[in-house]
C-alpha cells in the first residue's frame, strides 16, 4: 500500500480519529470503515501514527487534547490494542542495548528514563514503515517462538556460568587443543567429576561443543561466543 | 591478561550489567510474601550495583509520560514490562497472577519469572509454553523458606545480564 499517493484520505481518517469532522462526514468515514478493506487498513495505520506521537509528546497541544477527548477516553478504545503493538514494534527494535560511547541511558538512569533513552532514538517513519507492511501478516504464536528464542539464548549463556562458569573454562580447553579427551579436558580444571560432566553435557545440548567417539572439540558457535567472550573481556581468554 | 583475571573481569561486567529489573508481587499487606518480594530486590540489589530493581507500584510514568495517568492499570504496567530486561513475579496473591495474565500471551512474555508454588502445579492459570520454556518456574515450601528461590532468581538475573551484554534476546 502506497500511502503517499493517498494523502487526502489520509488527512481525512486523521481527522475522523481527531473528531474535526463534520458530522456527516464523520459518519460516511465509519461507514466507510465497514465497507472498504482498503481504507480499514489505512486508518489502521493513521490510528497508529497518533497514537506513537501522542505517546512520544510530538502532537501540538491542541490535537492531544482532541485525541484525549476523542479517542483515548472512549470505552472501547483500541488503545490497550495499540500500545501493544507500539511497544512490541519498538521493543523489536530496540532489543540490543546502545554499546558503551554509543549513547544511551546511563547505568544509573531511572527505568523510564532508560525507556526514552531506547524510545526516542527509534525512527517512528521507519517503524510506521514497518507497521504498513506488516498489517495483515500477523503471526499469531509469534510469543511462543520468541519464548523458545529466549530460552535457547538462556539456555546457551546458562552452560557457560554455571557452577562458577566451569562450562566456559571446558570450552577456552578446547580452543587451546581443537580435540581432546575427557581426561584431557577435564585435567586441571577445578570442579568434581559429576559438575564436570553436567557442565560438559550442557555445552553439548547447546551446541557449544561436538562430540565424536568420545573426543570432544569446540563447534562453530563455541568459537563464536569464544569470539564474544573476547570482545566483551577485551583480550583473547586463554584456559 | 590472565586468564582467571579475564574471569574476572567478565563476571564484574555481567554484575555490574546495566539492567532493569522489576520485581511483581504481594503488597505490604501480605506480611510473609511481601518480606520475600523485599528480599529478592534486596539480594538483587546487592550483587547488580548499577541495576534498578523496582516495584512497579514505586513507578510513576505520568512523571516522564505525558498523558499516562489516563492509561489503566494494567497498560502502565505493560509499559513497565516493556521497559524492563526481566520481571520476577513472586505468584502468591490473585493479584500478581491478574497482574501477569494480561501479557503472558504477549511478545514480552519471554521477560517473565513467575514464581509458582509447587501445589498450584497442575493449575492452569497461565499457558503450558511459559513452563515448557522456564518462564514459569515452581517452589517447594522449602525453597521458599530457604535461600534456593531467591538464588533461582539471581541465576536468571545473571544470565540475562550477559545475554544483554551479547546482545542477545533472552
Amino acid at each position: 500500500m502506497d500511502m503517499s499517493q493517498n494523502l487526502p484520505e489520509e488527512n481525512l481518517i486523521r481527522g475522523y480519529f481527531l473528531g474535526d469532522l463534520a458530522e456527516g462526514e464523520q459518519e460516511r468515514v465509519e461507514e466507510r470503515l465497514f465497507t472498504d478493506r482498503e481504507f480499514f487498513e489505512t486508518s489502521l495505520v493513521i490510528e497508529g501514527e497518533l497514537v506513537d506521537d501522542y505517546a512520544l509528546g510530538l502532537l501540538p497541544k491542541n490535537e492531544r487534547e482532541k485525541l484525549l477527548r476523542r479517542f483515548l477516553r472512549t470505552p472501547q478504545q483500541y488503545q490497550k490494542v495499540r500500545l501493544a503493538k507500539i511497544l512490541e514494534q519498538y521493543i523489536s527494535n530496540t532489543q540490543v542495548s546502545p554499546a558503551p560511547g554509543e549513547g544511551g541511558a546511563t547505568p544509573q538512569a531511572s527505568l523510564i528514563t532508560r525507556l526514552f533513552s531506547r524510545l526516542i532514538p527509534w525512527k517512528l517513519s521507519e517503524a510506521r514503515q514497518r507497521r504498513r507492511s506488516d498489517i495483515g501478516q500477523n503471526e499469531p504464536d509469534a510469543w511462543k517462538r520468541l519464548l523458545g528464542e529466549a530460552q535457547s539464548n538462556r539456555n546457551l549463556v546458562f552452560s557457560l556460568i554455571a557452577d562458577d562458569w566451569l562450562g566456559l573454562q571446558l570450552l577456552l580447553r578446547l580452543r587451546e587443543d581443537s580435540a581432546m579427551t575427557l581426561e584431557g579436558l577435564t585435567d586441571g580444571v577445578e570442579g568434581s567429576d559429576a559438575d564436570l560432566i553436567t557442565a560438559l553435557t550442557r555445552l553439548i545440548k547447546c551446541g557449544l561443543v561436538v562430540e565424536t567417539q568420545e573426543v570432544f572439540s569446540c563447534s562453530m558457535l563455541g568459537a563464536e561466543m569464544l569470539e564474544k567472550i573476547d570482545k566483551l573481556s577485551g583480550s583473547d581468554l586463554h584456559a | 591478561m590472565p586468564f582467571k583475571d579475564s574471569l574476572k573481569r567478565i563476571k564484574h561486567l555481567t554484575e555490574a550489567c546495566d539492567l532493569s529489573v522489576l520485581v511483581w508481587g504481594p503488597g505490604e499487606g501480605s506480611f510473609e510474601h511481601y518480606e520475600k518480594r523485599l528480599k529478592i530486590q534486596e539480594e538483587l540489589r546487592r550483587c547488580f550495583q548499577n541495576a534498578d530493581i523496582l516495584f512497579s507500584e514505586n513507578l510513576n510514568l505520568s512523571e516522564s509520560l505525558a498523558g499516562t495517568d489516563q492509561l489503566t492499570i494494567p497498560e502502565q504496567e505493560l509499559w513497565h514490562l516493556a521497559a524492563c530486561d526481566v520481571c520476577i513475579v513472586l505468584d502468591t496473591s490473585k493479584g500478581a497472577g491478574e497482574e501477569i495474565a494480561h501479557f503472558v500471551g504477549s511478545h514480552l512474555a519471554h521477560k517473565l519469572l513467575i514464581l509458582t508454588n509447587e501445589k498450584y502445579r497442575t493449575s492452569t492459570s497461565f499457558p503450558s509454553a511459559l513452563r515448557e520454556h522456564h518462564n514459569q518456574i515452581f517452589y517447594t515450601e522449602i525453597q521458599y523458606k530457604s535461600c534456593s528461590l531467591v538464588e533461582s532468581v539471581l541465576t536468571r538475573v545473571r544470565t540475562v545480564a550477559l545475554g544483554k551484554l551479547f546482545g542477545m534476546r533472552v
